[in-house]
């Protein structure tokens, strides 16, 4: 079989998981050019184990953490913060998590709120979007996850947690109106109770 | 006694974990006393209560998003034949 073959079978998937990552179409359409070229030296390494398909999207994300380590891209406001910020040291939420306007399901079916989306998705650190895709975007089971990426499962889910509590933050920012505070008299609850700024 | 031990930790657990809870059980099954402790705390706290709702909003918005996937751009056509023409220079290159 062919390589040609192989592009046509698995390059539009490569290159839309890898637009999602990268949003540069020439940088996507660069890195599935290094997949493929690596996958033809590694044929013989490929051995049936997995899927052709994952073993392709394995090489894959090899490359884009290339790409992201030798741009040393940080990430940008708002998803640097680590996971204890959220948390006060009695464990209660320091900003307690805003109501979101409007009705959330309504936004699914905006344009714009996809772009939001997906921005704030390309935001992720590499190492928390890897384990956060393959979860909820392919929704591979998490023993499986562990096993290709080689880490604990108590590592996979905070990697997951993490991913979720930014993205959340990420779209409270950007889309479901960061600014309003909770109304004089809202109910807190006796955890949230005096993390609530105004 | 230690089971018991145990549940009076889960449910008197702070925002910190019963947030990491949530979030986990949508990546595993939560065992009883964990589902009824979360259960139970996002019925008076209002946060934790947002914050499982919306991650399982994002959880939805993410299975939609793999149904986007399908109808986004494909690989552009000459970035396709050029890659096409590189495999077939390329040393390792099977026939």
């Amino acid at each position: 079989m062919g390589p040609e073959h192989w592009v046509d079978l698995h390059g539009d998937c490569l290159y839309r998981y890898a637009l999602l990552r990268l949003r540069s179409p020439e940088l996507a359409a660069d890195v599935v050019q290094e997949t493929f070229v690596e996958a033809i030296k590694g044929k013989r390494a490929f051995a049936g184990r997995s899927s052709e398909r994952t073993w392709l999207v394995g090489i894959l994300r090899h490359k884009i953490a290339d790409h992201f380590r030798r741009a040393k891209r940080a990430p940008l406001n708002g998803l640097t913060s680590p996971p204890e910020d959220d948390f006060d040291h009695h464990g209660r939420w320091r900003k307690m998590p805003a109501s979101w306007r409007g009705e959330p399901s309504r936004a699914l079916e905006s344009r714009e709120f996809w772009d939001v989306f997906s921005g704030c998705l390309a935001r992720l650190p590499h190492i928390l979007a890897e384990a956060f895709l393959l979860r909820e975007l392919e929704g591979v089971g998490s023993e499986e996850i562990r096993q290709r990426l080689g880490i604990t499962a108590v590592n996979l889910w905070a990697r997951l947690h993490r991913s979720r509590s930014l993205l959340r933050g990420c779209l409270e920012e950007n889309w479901f109106g960061a600014a309003r505070r909770p109304a004089v008299g809202e109910q807190t609850s006796r955890y949230a109770k005096g993390s609530v700024r105004s | 006694m230690n089971r018991i031990f145990r549940a009076w930790r889960v449910f008197n657990a702070p925002c910190r974990e019963m947030a990491r809870l949530a979030s986990e059980s949508l990546d595993r099954k939560p065992d009883r006393v964990e589902q009824m402790a979360l259960r139970s705390h996002v019925i008076y706290c209002t946060a934790c209560r947002r914050y499982t709702r919306q991650i399982t909003f994002l959880h939805i918005a993410m299975e939609q998003l793999a149904d986007r996937m399908e109808m986004a751009p494909p690989l552009p056509e000459e970035a396709r034949a050029a890659i096409k023409q590189v495999l077939r220079d390329s040393p390792g290159s099977f026939s």
